[in-house]
């Protein structure tokens, strides 16, 4: 049962989500007159999906003040393509809540059916909207998020997923939005980025997260922790993680039980 | 003798009981993954072929959508009509349990809960007037967050 269950799980972690064409919304939080803010927004399409081009229009209150790259991209079946949102706040904005819009258009239509020809004709063609939002707020707010308790797993199997878990807590004097990503590098080269769900921390709340990572290859890696929150991050220490097939000392414990067993068998004997 | 025998079983039973908790030890996985509406257009068909003049020609399947997300979508629906060699045609209809939503110049569908499916019908009407031609145009849908 228990096997059962494992596989399961790990059916449903390493098999791509059924994702079809969609975008976060995304929340910058409380933003200073005259600041400048980044985000990264995600665009994903799924195997249910096609290839397209696509272009990315802004729009409402905040489409002035942040601009969005790429502006044009191609997307194939599962693909996803990161947004780099930049806001700037005019340093006279008024103090108040904004919106914002980030839309992602396809520009080919939708692979069609049916058996008529000629005619009249109409295709399908697909977009996906981001709402944004941000609160301007006088200068002096301080969002600050801090990453406690990070439990890391320290050595997995190939093919194990290795789950990773920390604390993280709004230690600033205003109501922030976080997501905290794992990056997994391995000499200078990065090997995956793991983000979490955005989570809105009220003045001094914590939250714990867990993320997940399932190593292709052995060797050796470091993990790095970020919380990005209003436009700035907090950064774990690095920890190592080994990925390899070993005998653990228990194992080995059990190894050597054996043989004291087998050895004090024969001296009695 | 029993008393060596009973020594080497309990060492031995020791070791079987420290192998199994290495090969089956629980784990206990969860998982942040991240929200939203993930809706796709799983089939299409706006082919609606020859159609006279003054006369209307409906489609009954021509485009269904499916929200495998976890969130409800909001769906809009825009067109600028059928162009061609006669004036631009935009009465086009899309059809949904009996209710019409009008796509030119836009119109917002029904909501698409998270993980069902919606199937629309399309409906296009030619003026009586209208110049004989082929005509083509497009339907832009757009999904959000609710």
């Amino acid at each position: 049962m228990r096997i059962i269950l494992i596989l399961l799980l790990t059916i449903l972690f390493i098999t791509p989500p059924a994702l079809s064409l969609g975008m976060s919304d995304y929340g910058f939080g409380q933003v200073e007159q005259g600041q400048t803010y980044y985000a990264t927004i995600p665009v994903f399409q799924s195997a249910l999906d096609f290839e397209n081009d696509f272009t990315i229009e802004t729009g409402g209150e905040l489409s002035g003040w942040f601009k969005v790259m790429p502006v044009n991209f191609s997307l194939g079946k599962g693909e996803s393509q990161m947004l780099n949102v930049t806001l700037t706040v005019p340093g006279d904005a008024k103090l108040g809540d904004y919106n914002g819009t980030i839309k992602a258009v396809g520009h080919r239509p939708v692979p069609q059916g049916g058996n008529q020809t000629g005619g009249a004709m109409v295709g399908y063609t697909v977009a996906t909207l981001s709402k944004i939002r941000a609160s301007v707020v006088k200068p002096g707010s301080k969002e600050i998020v801090a990453i406690e308790n990070i439990v890391t797993p320290g050595r997995v199997s190939p093919g194990e997923i290795a789950g990773f878990s920390a604390v993280i807590r709004n230690t600033g004097n205003v109501p922030t939005t976080a997501i905290l990503t794992l990056t997994i590098q391995q000499g200078s080269g990065k090997i995956a980025d793991v983000p979490s769900a955005p989570m809105e921390l009220a003045l001094g709340e914590k939250k714990e997260v867990e993320l997940f990572w399932k190593p292709a290859a052995e060797g050796s890696y470091k993990a790095v922790l970020t919380a990005s929150y209003g436009g700035k991050t907090t950064n774990s220490e690095p920890v190592s993680i080994d990925v390899g097939r070993s005998v653990p000392g228990v194992q080995a414990i059990a190894v050597i039980m054996l043989i004291l067993a087998a050895a004090l068998f024969r001296r009695k004997l | 003798m029993n008393k060596k025998i009973g020594i080497v079983m309990a060492a031995l039973m020791m070791a079987a009981l420290v192998m199994p908790a290495v090969m089956a030890a629980d784990v206990t996985y969860t998982a942040s993954v991240l929200g939203g509406q993930n809706t796709a257009i799983t089939s299409s068909d706006g082919a609606f072929g020859s159609i006279i003049q003054g006369n209307s020609k409906s489609i009954a399947s021509s485009v269904v959508l499916s929200n495998t997300g976890d969130a409800t979508a909001v769906v809009t629906a825009s067109s600028v009509g059928l162009t061609g060699p006669g004036t631009t045609m935009t009465n086009l209809v899309l059809t949904k349990d009996s209710t019409n939503y009008a796509v030119v110049p836009s119109v917002a569908l029904a909501n698409l809960v998270n993980g069902y499916t919606a199937t629309y019908g399309a409906t296009l009407t030619v003026p009586a007037l209208q110049t004989a031609g082929s005509y083509s145009g497009t339907v832009a849908l757009v999904f959000a967050n609710i």
